[in-house]
């Protein structure tokens, strides 16, 4: 072995007892991201990931657990539980939420309790944990750059620029960094299963961990950090019952509440003006060995505000010959007369959306209990039906852009006359689990406050998307790495 | 009271407008034929007409079948002055004002559903023209 191998769980001794300043619990993008920053100091950083360094069947059997929502990913499939967690799988869309995902607009519940400005220094920080170019995300610097030609639209929309990560896996990628860090222990296979409060309950004296198959053992830490994902975060905090009977942090029963995903849906198809290229669009563009891109469109800060509209971005992907039916070839034919030759191709318009913060789409522990004799995730995820009405405007918005610059038309399936109102054509998640331990400076509207502490216990913090306070519509990895870059320069102060 | 010959020439003159302005205004044909025959001309101009006939038979049966193609050509060339202009316009100038009437539409949000395509009202009406006017 080369010496940087963690320690297994399963080696330790039954009942052993292992001290430490910070447990960081989660190896994912949050737990490692956060284990790096502080990886140099003076702090002992004990990090514990429930898996080992490769995938393991009966460790990733412990995230099932049943949905009884909106349809939903097989929750053990939605996400991945070995070192490097869920980024083992990540597709690599970055992008940072918009200053206006921060604000306090009707329906967000007093949006974000800091603001973009707080988060740029971190987020120029997580670019480089995601092995990304400049905090620049603006499509007509990209465009510029490379030379690209963009779509003509207005507003209410604009187009916007994704760049992509490699993408990045963590436990790979940090691995060696990590096992190397002087102030740093890896621990692995030590799936935790109970914070155990003192017995006021305003502070976390203990974490029980076991291995499958092997010992049980506790870490007396002077600070917690759950890092486990927006799914088991709200499931430990819940099924830590023995000293507050709803469990760690949930007085105000807000554990687990407020669940989001963002909506996907394939709501339309586009037919594009032949005169524009949609290269950039279709397509990740890379030029040079620098970073890749893509541009899609999406309601503009501007309209949000004024409209009260959620995020909601578009995206263009190719799905083959445009004029295969008598309607697409009329519309070809009025394209053609009218000015705007279109291409032989059509394009699916590929919907990301923010839902609203709704107390009612929640996790919740199921009767069911894991391997570990842990109860299950019960997944309730709802959808409020007035998104499907801002989607339906949102697309009348994009066709009437494109048609006033003669730039494309617009077949919505939402519009559809055989459609009943409100009825997606499909619609699933994008397995991010967003705002179940929502940042809130209010404990009766969320979990942990603006620093992520748990409201009401004075040593234990949350990381990762489960304490995004709205979702936006971009995907959360930036951000989750950026957040968790601003908690460990919170708890090097705090902690010092 | 005497008359000049030069009045009574001037008198025969003025009587011969009245009767021939009567008569112009008699023989003009009511707005209804005028749009019936911009319709006609706004037909002529497409291009691929059994493709857009597909269309326009869909958004006609989408309002009732009630319009016809005097009515419709009439939707989109509501005044006197842009009858009369269109009328007077030779084919491609027209399909440009039709396309910038489009352009219109869509900036003032008059955009309709057909199928789940979101055209412009102008669009619609123009396929529906073309749709009821099966013979040219």
């Amino acid at each position: 072995m080369d010496g940087l191998v963690p320690i297994d769980a399963r080696s330790l001794k039954h009942t052993e007892r292992l001290a430490t300043d910070l447990c960081i619990v989660g190896a994912g993008a949050a737990g490692i991201t956060m284990a790096r920053a502080l990886g140099h100091g003076s702090r002992r950083v004990l990090l514990l990931e429930s898996g080992g360094l490769e995938p393991d069947p009966a460790t990733q059997a412990l995230y099932q657990g049943t949905s009884v929502g909106q349809e939903y990913w097989a929750l053990h499939t939605s996400r991945l539980r070995y070192f490097g967690g869920t980024t083992n799988h990540w597709t690599g869309w970055c992008r940072p939420l918009d200053p206006v995902d921060f604000e306090d607009r009707p329906n967000m519940l007093g949006g974000w309790p800091l603001d973009y400005e707080e988060l740029v220094p971190y987020y120029r920080l997580a670019q480089e944990d995601c092995e990304l170019d400049l905090l620049d995300y603006r499509a007509e610097s990209w465009a510029d750059r490379y030379r690209l030609s963009l779509i003509p639209l207005g507003d209410p929309f604009e187009t916007i620029a994704w760049q992509f990560s490699p993408p990045t896996r963590f436990g790979e990628r940090y691995r060696r960094e990590l096992c190397k860090a002087s102030s740093v222990q890896v621990v692995t296979h030590a799936n935790l299963v109970s914070v155990g409060l003192a017995k006021h309950g305003g502070h976390v004296e203990r974490l029980t961990f076991r291995a499958l198959n092997g010992p049980t053992f506790e870490v007396e830490p002077r600070a917690v950090v759950l890092a486990l994902g927006g799914l088991e975060n709200p499931r430990l905090l819940l099924a830590s019952n023995d000293v507050e009977p709803r469990g760690v942090g949930n007085r105000h029963g807000t554990v687990g509440r407020y669940f989001s995903d963002h909506p996907h849906s394939v709501v339309g198809s586009l037919v594009l003006n032949g005169d524009y290229s949609e290269a950039a669009y279709t397509g990740t563009y890379r030029l040079d060995e620098g970073t890749s891109i893509r541009f899609s469109w999406a309601l503009s800060e501007q309209a949000r505000r004024a409209l009260w509209a959620p995020g909601i971005s578009v995206t263009l992907d190719p799905m083959g010959q445009s004029a295969t039916d008598s309607d697409s070839a009329a519309v070809h034919s009025l394209m053609e007369q009218f000015g705007a030759p279109p291409t032989s191709s059509k394009f699916e318009l590929f919907l990301r959306a923010e839902q609203q913060p709704n107390p009612e789409s929640r996790v919740r522990l199921s009767k069911q209990k894991d391997a570990l004799g842990m109860p299950r995730i019960e997944l309730d995820w709802r959808v409020p039906a007035k998104l499907n009405d801002s989607v339906r405007e949102a697309i009348v918005m994009l066709a009437r852009t494109l048609g006033v610059n003669s730039a494309g038309r617009v077949l919505s399936y939402l519009h559809r006359s055989e459609k009943p109102k409100h009825a997606w054509p499909t619609l699933w998640g994008g397995h991010h689990h967003i705002g179940t331990t929502r940042m809130s400076e209010d404990p009766r509207y969320g979990v942990v406050d603006r620093n992520c502490k748990v409201h009401g216990v004075d040593n234990l913090y949350c990381a990762g998307s489960s304490i995004f306070s709205t979702a936006g519509y971009a995907n959360p990895t930036l951000t989750v790495c950026a957040l968790a870059r601003r908690l460990a320069d919170h708890l090097k102060e705090t902690y010092a | 009271m005497t008359t000049t010959r030069r009045g009574a020439l001037l008198g025969l003159w003025s009587g011969a407008l009245l009767v021939c302005g009567c008569r112009v205004q008699f023989v003009k044909p009511p707005p209804d034929a005028e749009y019936r025959t911009l319709a006609l001309n706004v037909a002529r101009i497409a291009q691929d007409r059994s493709r857009l006939r597909v269309l326009g038979m869909t958004y006609f049966r989408n309002h009732g079948a009630r319009l016809n193609p005097a009515e419709l050509a009439e939707a989109c060339f509501p005044t006197v002055e842009e009858r009369q202009r269109a009328l007077a316009m030779p084919a491609p100038r027209l399909l440009e004002w039709l396309a910038t009437k489009a352009r219109n539409d869509y900036e003032a949000g008059r955009v309709e559903s057909v199928q789940g395509w979101l055209l412009s009202r102008t669009e619609l009406r123009f396929a529906a023209i073309v749709a009821l006017i099966r013979r040219l």
